[in-house]
C-alpha cells in the first residue's frame, strides 16, 4: 500500500537479543486509531501482558507519531511516548513537542517500539534505514545537556531524546527530555533506564508525501489563519507564553498555595506573567511548524540566581517551584526548571512533592533530623537544596523523587491525606474546589492526576461564555467529550494549545488532505476515534486490576475548604460527577466500559 | 531579494517545509533552499541565499554553471557539484540537494516568495530592490 502522511512503517527494537524489525502499519490501525497516542495504545493492549513489572524488561516503550506529525500543519511537530507508568502502575502516555518527532517520521517510521533490556548502557541510532545499538559507557552518569552535546558531536545533526541521572536509577519521577522539552509526567524515563537505553538519536532525510497537494495546502492555510486571529493562540498565549493565564487562575482563587492548603498567591506583585513578559523573557522560540510560539527563552538578570536561564518557565512550573512551595523568587524558579531538565525529572511532579514534604515538616512528621535542614513552605534554598537531592538521589530525595504517593507510604503518620495526587500522579496547578469540572477532569484522567485530557478551567474561569464554576451542571458531558476531542489532536501529532483554536473540520480536512483515506475526513468519526481511544486506555486500566475507587480526589479536595478568596468553603462534589460520567460514557457503576459501548467502539 | 532578521527567528523550521514543497510538492527540508540554524538555547540562523551584489558564487564557478537574473540560477547540466561556488558565498551559504550533491538557491518561488509569506514571526521579509 501507497501511504501518505504516514511512512507505513513501524520499528521494533529488542534490546535484549539486539535485534531490530520493521513491520508494516496496517490500514485499519490507522483508520482505527490515527497514530500518536491511539496507535501506541493499541500496540500496547495488544502486546502488553497484565501485571508487568514497569520497571522489569518485559515494559514496553513506545515512540509514535501521528499522521500530521513532520508536516507543516501548524503545531504539527508533536509526539508520544507510551507505556505502562511505574508512578501510577497504570496506562501512560506523555506527549512531546519540538523535532523529534517529525525526525522519526522523515527517517521512514511511524512509531518505534522498544522492548527488552540491555545487558549494559546502550542508546538506539537510527540514520534513516540503517539501526544499530550503540554502548553509552560514555554517556553514563551524564546529565541530559552533556547527553545531547555529546550524542551530536559524535553524530553531525541528529535529534536526541535521553534521561538524565534520575532516569539511569529507575526514579519514578523521571522524565525523558528531547532538547528542553519533555516527555515529562508519569515516569516514561524510569522505564528507559529500567531498560539500559540512554537515549535515543535519529537523523531522518526522506519526504512525507502529500496525498492531495493543493487541497492540503489550502487547509493547511486556513488553519494557520485560524490560529492566528484567535485570541489565545494568536494574541495572549504567543506573548506570555503558557503563563498567559497566571493571573486570572490566582484571581479565580485556584491557584494552589503551600500544598493546597490556600487558592491564592499573595505575591502578585513580584510575580505574573507581565513581570516574565518584560523582565525575563529574552526570545520567542517554537516547536516544529508552530506559529504560536508558546516556549519563552528567559534569563534572570539579578539576584542570586544572575546569569541562570532556561527555555520556560511554564505556568506549571511558576506554580510546582513557586506558590506550591511559597516561593516567590522568580530566578530561582527558573533555575528550579532548568536542573529538573538537566536531571531529567518531571518539574510538576518534583514541585508537588516539595510541597509535600514541607507540609510533612509542618506537621512535624518529618524532622530536621530525618531532613537534614528545616524545610519550612517559602523558603527557597531550602527548596532548592531540596530539589538537588531529588536530582542527586540523596537523603530526603531518595524518597521523594518516587512521587508523593510512595513517599506517603513510607512516612506513614497519616500523610497520606496530604499527598495530592490522582492514582500516584502529583496534581497539577489548578485547585478543583474553585472549578469542579476540574476536579472529575483529574478523578478520570487515565494516565491519574494531570490536566491535559480535559481542561475545564478554560470555560469555568478563563472563558468568557463561561461554565460556572461551582456548579456540576455540564460538567460530565464537557470532561467527556474534551478527552475525546483530545485523544484524536495527540493521535495526530498536533498540540493541544491549537485545538483551541482549530475546527474539527479543519482538522479532519488536512488530515484527509494529507493522508488521501476518506474515512478521516468527518469530524463526527474523529471524535469516535478519540472516544474508542479513551475506552482502550480505560481496558488497559481495568485490566491492571483498577478500578471505580480509583476514580478519586485527595481527601483534602473533598473535605476541606478555603477560609478566604472565591472558593472560600467549597469542596469538590466529585461522586455526583462521577456518576452522571460514567452515565455518560456507558460504563457500569464500577467504572467498566458496558459491552454495548465496546462493541459501539469496535473494540 | 530576501531580507532576513535572526533575532525574531522562533527556530519553527517552517520555512524549510514550504520551501521543499514548493519546488518539490513533498514536505523535506533537505531539499529546501532555505535552512534554520538553532544553537540551543537562543540563537536561530537563517540560511538562505541573499541574492547579493559580489555574486562571487557565479564567478567562482569553474564550469560557468551558474548565472544571476534576479536570482541566482543553475544549469543544472553544466554543474558537476564541484561545491567552489559555495566556498566562495561572503555569507557562507552552502545548502546543497541531498539527492543530487548539487548546490540549490533561492528562486524567490516564481516570484512568490512563499516562504515570506508563511514565516509566522516575519523573520524573513522580501527586500526592496
Ligand atoms: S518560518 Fe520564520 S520563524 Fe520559522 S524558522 Fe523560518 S524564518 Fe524562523
Ligand atoms: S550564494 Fe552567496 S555569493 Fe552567491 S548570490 Fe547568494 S549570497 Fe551572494
Ligand atoms: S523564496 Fe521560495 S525558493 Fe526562496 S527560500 Fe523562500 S521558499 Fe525557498
Amino acid at each position: 500500500m501507497k501511504w501518505f502522511g504516514y511512512t507505513g512503517k513501524l520499528l521494533y527494537i529488542n534490546l535484549t537479543t539486539c535485534n531490530y524489525q520493521v513491520k508494516e502499519l496496517e490500514l485499519e490501525q490507522a483508520v482505527k486509531y490515527l497514530g500518536g497516542k491511539g496507535l501506541a495504545a493499541s500496540i500496547l493492549y495488544e502486546k502488553l501482558k497484565p501485571g508487568t513489572d514497569p520497571l522489569g524488561p518485559d515494559n514496553i516503550l513506545v515512540f509514535a507519531t501521528g499522521p500530521l506529525t513532520g508536516t507543516p500543519a501548524p503545531t504539527a511537530g508533536r509526539m508520544v511516548v507510551a507505556t505502562k507508568s511505574p508512578l501510577t502502575g497504570l496506562w501512560l502516555d506523555s506527549n512531546c513537542g519540538g523535532f523529534l518527532g517529525r525526525e522519526i517520521k522523515q527517517a521512514g517510521y511511524d512509531a518505534l517500539i522498544v522492548e527488552g533490556k540491555a545487558a549494559e548502557p546502550v542508546y538506539i541510532l537510527i540514520d534513516d534505514d540503517k539501526v544499530e545499538i550503540c554502548s553509552a559507557a560514555n554517556l553514563v552518569g551524564k546529565d541530559t545537556f552533556d547527553t545531547h552535546e555529546i550524542l551530536r558531536e559524535s553524530h553531525g545533526e541528529v535529534r536526541v531524546a535521553c534521561i538524565g541521572q534520575s532516569g539511569e536509577r529507575m526514579d519514578r519521577l523521571a522524565a525523558i527530555i528531547s532538547e528542553a522539552r519533555a516527555f515529562g509526567r508519569g515516569g516514561a524515563g524510569a522505564v528507559m533506564g529500567s531498560k539500559n537505553l540512554k537515549a535515543i538519536a535519529v537523523r531522518g532525510t526522506n519526504s512525507v508525501k502529500i496525498a492531495d497537494y493543493d487541497k492540503f495546502v489550502n487547509m493547511v492555510k486556513e488553519a494557520f489563519n485560524e490560529v492566528a486571529i484567535n485570541p489565545d493562540t494568536g494574541g495572549g498565549r504567543n506573548h506570555y507564553g503558557t503563563n498567559v493565564i497566571y493571573s486570572f487562575i490566582n484571581e479565580a482563587g485556584i491557584h494552589p498555595v503551600e500544598n493546597f492548603t490556600k487558592g491564592k498567591f499573595g505575591k502578585l506583585d513580584v510575580i505574573n506573567e507581565e513581570i516574565l513578559r518584560t523582565k525575563y523573557y529574552k526570545k520567542d522560540k517554537a516547536c516544529s511548524s508552530c506559529p504560536i510560539a508558546c516556549s519563552k527563552y528567559s534569563v534572570v538578570e539579578e539576584g542570586k540566581y544572575q546569569g541562570k536561564f532556561v527555555e520556560g518557565p511554564e505556568y506549571e512550573n511558576l506554580w510546582s517551584f513557586g506558590a506550591q512551595c511559597g516561593n516567590s523568587d522568580i530566578g530561582a524558579i527558573i533555575h528550579a526548571e532548568y536542573l529538573c531538565d538537566a536531571y531529567g525529572l518531571d518539574s510538576v511532579s518534583v514541585g508537588n512533592a516539595i510541597g509535600f514534604a514541607m507540609e510533612c515538616y509542618k506537621r512535624g512528621v518529618l524532622t530536621e533530623e530525618e531532613i537534614g535542614y528545616p524545610l519550612q513552605f517559602g523558603d527557597t534554598e531550602a527548596m532548592m537544596r531540596t530539589l538537588e537531592a531529588i536530582g542527586k538521589g540523596e537523603g530526603i530525595g531518595k524518597l521523594l523523587a518516587q512521587g508523593v504517593k510512595y513517599a506517603a507510604e513510607q512516612i506513614g503518620k497519616g500523610s497520606e491525606k496530604w499527598a495530592m495526587h490522582v492514582k500516584g500522579m502529583e496534581l497539577p496547578a489548578y485547585d478543583p474546589r474553585g472549578a469542579y469540572g476540574m476536579g472529575l477532569a483529574y478523578a478520570t484522567s487515565d494516565r491519574g492526576g494531570c490536566h491535559l485530557r480535559s481542561w475545564p478551567v478554560a470555560q469555568e474561569v478563563l472563558s468568557a461564555n463561561r461554565m460556572d464554576p461551582f456548579s456540576v451542571e455540564f460538567k460530565a458531558e464537557f470532561v467527556k467529550s474534551e478527552q475525546d476531542l483530545i485523544s484524536a489532536v495527540d493521535s495526530v501529532g498536533l498540540c493541544l494549545f491549537a485545538s483551541f483554536a482549530m475546527t474539527l473540520k479543519q482538522m479532519v480536512g488536512m488530515l484527509s488532505a494529507l493522508t488521501g483515506i476518506k474515512e478521516l475526513d468527518s469530524g463526527e468519526e474523529l471524535l469516535k476515534i478519540g472516544e474508542r481511544i479513551y475506552n482502550l486506555t480505560r481496558l488497559f486500566n481495568m485490566r491492571e486490576g483498577m478500578n471505580a475507587s480509583a476514580d478519586n480526589l485527595p481527601e483534602r479536595l473533598l473535605t476541606e475548604t478555603h477560609k478566604e478568596g472565591p472558593a472560600a468553603g467549597s469542596t469538590v462534589p466529585l461522586e455526583e460527577m462521577i456518576e452522571e460520567y460514567y452515565r455518560i460514557r456507558h460504563w457500569d457503576e464500577n467504572g467498566k466500559p458496558m459491552q454495548s459501548k465496546l462493541k459501539d467502539l469496535g473494540l | 531579494m530576501l531580507v532576513i532578521r535572526d533575532k525574531l527567528c522562533t527556530g519553527c523550521r517552517l520555512c524549510e517545509q514550504i520551501c521543499s514543497m514548493e519546488h518539490h510538492r513533498e514536505v523535506n527540508p533537505h531539499l529546501a533552499r532555505i535552512k534554520i540554524e538553532s544553537k540551543w538555547p537562543a540563537e536561530e540562523k537563517i540560511i538562505v541565499c541573499r541574492q547579493c551584489k559580489t555574486q562571487n558564487c557565479v564567478k567562482a564557478c569553474p564550469q560557468k554553471a551558474l548565472s544571476f537574473d534576479g536570482y541566482v540560477k543553475l544549469d543544472e547540466k553544466a554543474c558537476d557539484g564541484c561545491g567552489q561556488c559555495l566556498e566562495a558565498c561572503p555569507f557562507g551559504y552552502n545548502l546543497r540537494n541531498k539527492n543530487t550533491g548539487k548546490p540549490v538557491f533561492c528562486d524567490t518561488c516564481s516570484g512568490n516568495y512563499s516562504c515570506v509569506s508563511w514565516c509566522p514571526a516575519k523573520a524573513i521579509r522580501k527586500g526592496g530592490a
